[in-house]
């Protein structure tokens, strides 16, 4: 099936400061792209060219085939933006912000009065709906800004940092409902500077840095690509530890393999792949496993490794 | 167009439900006129009813012309018995000015011969000064017209008993429309320019609800938002200019209505009244967009808007009046809108019909064209990233 979105070698400057440079990805439909960079990268910059807010300066989007632009009206449709800053109105009630913006994207009074109730209750505004926004907290504002960019049922869903300054009990509401629409077939496009999140929520992921993304793939990949390791921890007893890891360290993929009274400890390629091996050469030495961690490198070792700043931060 | 209806109602429905509309556009043009209306009207209030009088005469016809003219300008008239009393009562500020027509002069028609009408007015008569003897300037100027018409029914046998009785009379209906005259006593009654001056000063404010509501989105995010959408950026724009239109003309509209109820404001032809209210609305509008056109926020907008406001106000002789006798400030005051504003509604009080609003109207439609052409290039950037 064809890309839902489509951007090709963006670049956008702001007077001398080059914001966006050379941008380019895809997302597929029912994917969730991640893009991961640090303040100032540029992901707001590359979000809002790509929802047609911003004139790129080179590059091309298209979404659904079509082209973006400020001026193309007809695609913007396609798609559901979710601003990093609040964009509600706060002397209206969440009805009323979702029944205006749903209104702008062309729905009648009848259909968006139904998707507006399923909506609330998806994050979980049912109760305050008819009160007016300002007098909601923090949390439940972001809740519904998100409600907003959702609520005509985009192929394309843009979040711009939407868990920024919200509690944890909001923000994992706000996660598992993304969960939930990339479940539904709805494409993603998910901007954060949270590692966990990108890990959790993104099939791909873009790291982006100064105007470039540095690396893309999915979290494995991109570990790959740096070649990091996965640490292995096996807790177990009997037989002849120090001699299974000998063993063990001759398999593929196995970088090292040491040994201790409390178990077994190796650095390995790609843990989730090797476990089965591992765990039947360590059962037919008669060695019992009582339990086993993996600890695998996480984006945040990916993204100090591309963009060197860890050398420099030490 | 359907997302400019959806932006223009949900924007009226946030600017009544923030209450803004009903004190910059209501309350505080109203309370401000009373105001001005309490402190001042006495000061001004012989202004509005000029007291003329005239020296007995035998010239009965003209005296009777003149006293008719008095009368349509709403002008209190008395009969004094000599000159000298006539000089008192204007000393002692009984008249403002009197006339005084020799006893041959209506007979002295008859032979074709036009005499010369005084007039007496005091030092401080001002305008009614003026008025007067405009008065007899305009008659002595339609009577040279009607001469032709006299002496030669007279030369067809006509008895001058009649024909000049007649003649005066008809000289006298057509004096009252001489432009030359309207202009002195073309003066709305100080009410009616208190609350007229008061309303396009706030209507400058009004004006600009709908441009400060777009700089409060475009900082607050949900302009964005809204570009996000299927709208064209000309219909937020315009949006946001209709709002501008249309609390204008709710708040022009209470304005003359309460104007009538509470101070007894006096305007003319209602429609010539409609057709004031929507160019001026429309000038109001243009010179809001340019102003925040230049400004970043809605708060730098006001101040600008503020400035400019009061500056036109000034000029536009919203707060007291300007002078009209040429020199560089009456010709900056007819760059204003109140100027014009003013001058349409005393051109409908003094009698006319639409037409008579028709200049007034035109300037400030300029006002409107201008400044809107003007601001579809500053303002335009403030619906863009
Ligand atoms: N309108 C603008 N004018 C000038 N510079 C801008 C503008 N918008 C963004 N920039 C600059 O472009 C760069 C990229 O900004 P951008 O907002 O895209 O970063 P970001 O990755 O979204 O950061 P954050 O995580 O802080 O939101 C920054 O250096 C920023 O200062
Ligand atoms: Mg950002």
């Amino acid at each position: 099936m064809a890309n839902v979105m489509e951007a090709h070698d963006l670049a956008k400057r702001f007077g001398d400061l080059v914001a966006v440079d050379g941008v380019g990805f895809s997302i597929a439909p029912g994917e969730t792209y991640g893009l991961l960079g640090p303040n100032g990268a540029g992901k707001t910059t590359t979000i809002s060219i790509i929802a047609g807010l911003l004139e790129a300066d080179a590059g091309k989007v298209e979404v659904g085939g079509e082209t973006i632009s400020p001026s193309a009206i007809g695609p913007k449709r396609r798609m559901g933006l979710v601003p990093q800053d609040l964009a509600i109105y706060p002397d209206l009630t969440a009805r009323e912000n979702l029944h205006f913006f749903g209104r702008l994207y062309g729905m009648d009074n009848n259909e968006v009065k139904e998707r507006s109730n399923r909506v609330l209750e998806m994050i979980g505004l049912t109760d305050r709906a008819d009160d007016l926004t300002k007098e909601y907290s923090g949390g439940m504002k972001r809740r519904l800004n998100i409600g907003i960019g959702l609520l005509h049922g985009p192929e394309l869903l843009i979040l711009d940092e939407p868990t920024v300054g919200v509690d944890p009990q909001s923000r994992n509401a706000i996660l598992e409902a993304v969960e939930a629409l990339s479940g539904e077939g709805m494409a993603v496009l998910y901007t954060t500077h949270y590692m966990e999140e990108a890990e959790r929520l993104c099939d791909r992921v873009g790291i982006i840095d100064q105007g470039r993304i540095k690396a893309e793939g999915t979290r494995r990949e991109l570990v790959n690509l740096v070649g990091q390791k996965d640490r292995v921890t096996i807790a177990a007893a009997g037989g002849q530890l120090q001699e299974a890891a000998r063993r063990l360290s001759g398999l593929e993929g196995v970088e090292e393999a040491g040994a201790d009274d409390q178990g077994i400890t190796l650095l390995v390629v790609e843990a989730g792949r090797l476990l089965p091996v591992i765990l039947s050469e360590l059962s037919q030495n008669g060695i019992s496993v009582s339990g086993v961690t993996i600890e695998e490198p996480d984006l945040e070792a990916v993204f100090l490794h591309l963009t060197g700043k860890a050398l420099r931060d030490v | 167009m359907r997302n400019f209806l959806l932006i223009t109602a949900k924007d009226l429905r946030l600017r009544i439900r923030d209450k803004s509309f009903f004190i910059i556009g209501l309350l505080a043009p109203l309370a401000l006129a009373f105001i001005f209306n309490t402190v001042f009207g006495s000061a001004f209030s012989d202004v509005a009813e000029p007291q003329l009088g005239i020296v007995d005469t035998e010239s009965v016809d003209s005296a009777q012309v003149l006293a008719n003219i008095a009368q349509q300008v709403g002008a209190s008239w008395q009969e004094l018995g000599s000159k000298s009393e006539a000089e008192t009562a204007i000393e002692e500020g009984e008249l403002h000015a009197v006339f005084v027509v020799p006893d041959d002069f209506d007979s002295g028609l008859a032979t074709g011969r036009i005499g010369t009408i005084g007039v007496i007015s005091g030092i401080d008569a001002g305008i009614t000064g003026d008025i007067a003897a405009g008065i007899a300037r305009g008659y002595a100027h339609s009577l040279r017209q009607t001469q032709v018409s006299i002496a030669s029914a007279i030369a067809a046998g006509g008895d001058p008993a009649t024909v000049v009785p007649a003649a005066l009379a008809s000289s006298g209906q057509s004096l009252v429309s001489l432009g030359e005259i309207e202009a002195e006593i073309r003066q709305l009654d100080l009410n009616t320019q208190t609350v007229a001056g008061m309303a396009m000063f706030f209507l400058l404010f009004t004006a600009q609800a709908g441009f400060l509501s777009l700089l409060e989105e475009r900082n607050g995010g949900t302009l964005d938002r809204m570009l996000s959408t299927p709208t064209r950026p000309a219909s937020i724009l315009g949006a946001k200019a209709a709002v501008s239109v249309v609390l204008g003309i709710v708040s022009l509209v209470v304005l003359i209505i309460a104007g009538i109820l509470l101070m007894d404001a006096k305007w003319g032809d209602p429609l010539g009244v409609a057709l004031l209210v929507v160019v001026g609305v429309l000038a109001a509008v243009g010179i809001a967009a340019v102003t925040s056109g230049f400004a970043k926020t809605a708060e730098q907008a006001g101040n600008i808007q503020g400035i400019v406001g009061t500056v036109l106000g000034l000029l536009g002789g919203a707060f007291f009046p300007i002078g009209q006798d040429g020199g560089i400030l009456a010709r900056l005051t007819a760059l204003t809108p109140h100027y014009w504003f003013n001058r349409g509604l005393s051109d409908l009080a003094s009698g006319g019909g639409v037409g008579a609003a028709l200049p007034a109207a035109g300037w400030l439609f300029v006002i409107a064209a201008v400044t809107a052409l003007v601001a579809a290039f500053v303002i335009r950037k403030q619906v863009s990233r």
